[in-house]
């Protein structure tokens, strides 16, 4: 996603001659890309990661290598794991390092050439980008990136929409038709998503896989209706593809409820919740998934493919 | 610098502001509590809430966008029950503790501990749904004032003598620092997220006009205030009884007799609570 948000670093060091002009490399080189915040003293490091957690941490580990195993124990306590955690050694300890292969991400030598560090950087965002959470079934990028791309655009000036998107009738679908056919229909829906997403918003998009029959896409508030549209002409479709005759032509097919009667089910359709984003106007994600849960709950009232815009203060 | 510009400045520093210490004895109370398999989480919770700084705390933490809970969390025993014991861990032993143990900062906590008791009672009283969010309101009401002792120590002092001299303490602090304690401990409180009726209620705890949605709340915290300064338990930068706005029986709809009988269910509470704090004291002083 384009936006001014800039990736914070976390570096934790010891004062020194040397690490000034370490410090200064590494600036000179990413300081417009990333935003660093250095830190000496222990308390404060730790208090920064609980409130604020940075994207990526940098530990100088001869410095104080009880705060480190506090660091890993609030890496895996928070569920923070995911944060890119870079061992800074003095000399290449085999034995050592191997120990820590664990619990850390890449190590640098800080002896080593400045530019060195700059490349595990961005190696390890690059990295994080491509393989943390994608979806095996649909390839995109599942619930960690979704709330990274989320937190951002709460920060962003621009005025961004949260589509949440999912299908009707999909278990019952899913029961009569088997799995394979199922997943077929899953990945069916995740191309049309993001084929619309990327052809109405080519410069600004992206499109997550939360599981299961779930997804997300994030596009600028002023597109988002004209791609629900496209997302539930396209879905509505191709539905004829995964369905059989006698099922299209009437219109619905016959499947065992709950209670195990037989009961007529529509085909399945789409249905997509949209949640507009300014900035302020919501601190938290967790505000915005209820805000979908809320417009969802009216849309699935709807019968057939349908979208529903919150219009809401 | 005059009163606008430093109130931007006061603003600023306050966004920026991190790492509140807190009385080292309830950190080491705490710190034996959660070695202990045998404690419970509720037990631990009864604990944090007789301290205002690790109170906010937790509360930050669970309403923090990075946890991201579909509620605002305003109490710290759901706040607990969300994070788990072991974040509490981490928080206890990451927070910073006043070097010393001033005689100011232990009346202010006292006063603290005994507002937010006395809120509580009056909650009750008055059936005010969810007691103990009221109560964790008046618990936070002075915070303000811890910040004052922390970030802005000059114009504190100032304060204080202006206070000694007779000035009002509202108005001195606006002077001073062109914001007061009530809108500093909110003003803060927004920015960690927490839930409204905390924030407005303490904003509103001198002046019952600032409340808009939760006018109750905001008076119980106004009164129990009052109260305990005329009990005389813990100590503010008062020194006397802060003046009470009699609007506060209209809006809690009570008789001012009725008092009597907030009087007679408080005093056991407070000698309940100056053991508590007594012994967290002497045990912290024996090690």
């Amino acid at each position: 996603m384009e936006e001014e948000f800039k990736e914070v670093i976390y570096v934790f060091l010891k004062k020194s001659r040397f690490f000034l002009d370490w410090k200064k490399s590494l600036l000179d080189e990413l300081k417009d890309k990333y935003e660093f915040k250095f830190f000496y003293n222990s308390k404060k490091f730790l208090e920064y990661l609980l409130f604020h957690p940075p994207s990526m941490i940098l530990y100088y580990y001869p410095k104080d290598p009880k705060t480190f195993e506090r660091l890993v124990s609030i890496k895996k306590e928070f569920n923070l794991r995911i944060i890119p955690l870079i061992l800074m050694v003095d000399k290449m300890d085999f034995e050592f390092l191997r120990e820590k292969a664990d619990v850390v991400d890449d190590f640098i030598i800080t002896v080593e050439e400045p530019k060195e560090t700059v490349l595990r950087i961005e190696y390890a965002f690059k990295r994080l980008e491509r393989v943390a959470d994608n979806n095996s079934l649909t390839g995109l990028p599942g619930n960690t990136s979704i709330a990274r791309t989320i937190e951002r655009i709460l920060h962003s000036d621009k005025a961004y929409a949260v589509a949440y998107v999912d299908l009707d009738n999909f278990k019952s679908y899913n029961d009569k038709y088997g799995f394979s056919k199922g997943d077929e229909m899953i990945k069916n829906l995740a191309r049309i998503l993001l084929n619309a997403v990327v052809e109405f918003s080519p410069d600004d998009y992206f499109v997550g896989h939360i599981g299961g029959d779930d997804f997300v896409f994030i596009v600028p508030l002023e597109r988002v209706e004209k791609i629900c549209q496209e997302v539930i002409r396209r879905f509505d479709s191709t539905v004829p593809y995964f369905v059989n005759q006698e099922d299209l032509s009437q219109g619905y097919f016959i499947c065992k409820n709950r209670q195990g009667q037989l009961t007529k089910i529509p085909l399945p359709s789409v249905s997509i919740a949209v949640v507009p984003v300014h900035k302020g106007k919501f601190s938290h994600i967790g505000e915005i998934s209820q805000r979908a849960a809320e417009v969802k709950s009216y849309v699935k009232k709807m019968s057939g493919s349908n979208y529903f815009i919150d219009r809401r203060a | 610098m005059d009163v606008y510009e430093k109130r931007k400045e006061v603003r600023r520093k306050l966004r920026k502001l991190e790492g509140l210490p807190t009385l080292p004895p309830i950190v080491q109370k705490l710190n034996v509590m959660i070695e202990d398999e045998t404690v419970s989480i509720n037990q631990i919770a009864e604990v944090i809430e007789k301290d205002q700084v690790i109170t906010s705390k937790v509360l930050r933490l669970a309403n923090s966008a990075f946890y991201g809970f579909p509620k605002k969390v305003s109490t710290v025993q759901n706040a607990l029950m969300l994070l788990g014991i072991n974040v509490v861990k981490i928080l206890i032993t990451t927070s910073s503790i006043f070097e010393i143990l001033h005689k100011e900062d232990v009346g202010l906590w006292e006063h603290s501990i005994g507002v937010a008791a006395c809120t509580r009672i009056i909650a009750e009283k008055i059936e005010l749904k969810e007691p103990q969010e009221i109560a964790t309101a008046g618990l936070l009401h002075d915070l303000g004032r811890v910040i004052e002792r922390v970030a802005f120590k000059e114009d504190y002092e100032k304060i204080a003598k202006m206070v000694e001299a007779g000035e009002d303490h509202i108005e001195a602090e606006k002077k001073v620092l062109g914001i007061d304690h009530a809108e500093m401990g909110a003003y803060l409180m927004r920015q960690w997220n927490l839930p409204d009726r905390l924030i407005e209620s303490v904003d509103a705890h001198h002046e019952l006009k600032r409340a808009k949605k939760f006018k109750r709340e905001a008076a119980a915290i106004h009164l129990a205030d009052v109260i305990i300064h005329a009990r005389g338990y813990g100590e503010t930068i008062l020194k006397k009884v802060p003046p009470l706005d009699e609007k506060v029986f209209k809006i809690l709809k009570f008789d001012i007799w009725e008092v009597k009988e907030i009087l007679k269910v408080l005093e056991p509470r407070l000698y309940e609570l100056k053991f508590f704090t007594e012994e967290l004291i002497r045990e912290s002083e024996s090690t």
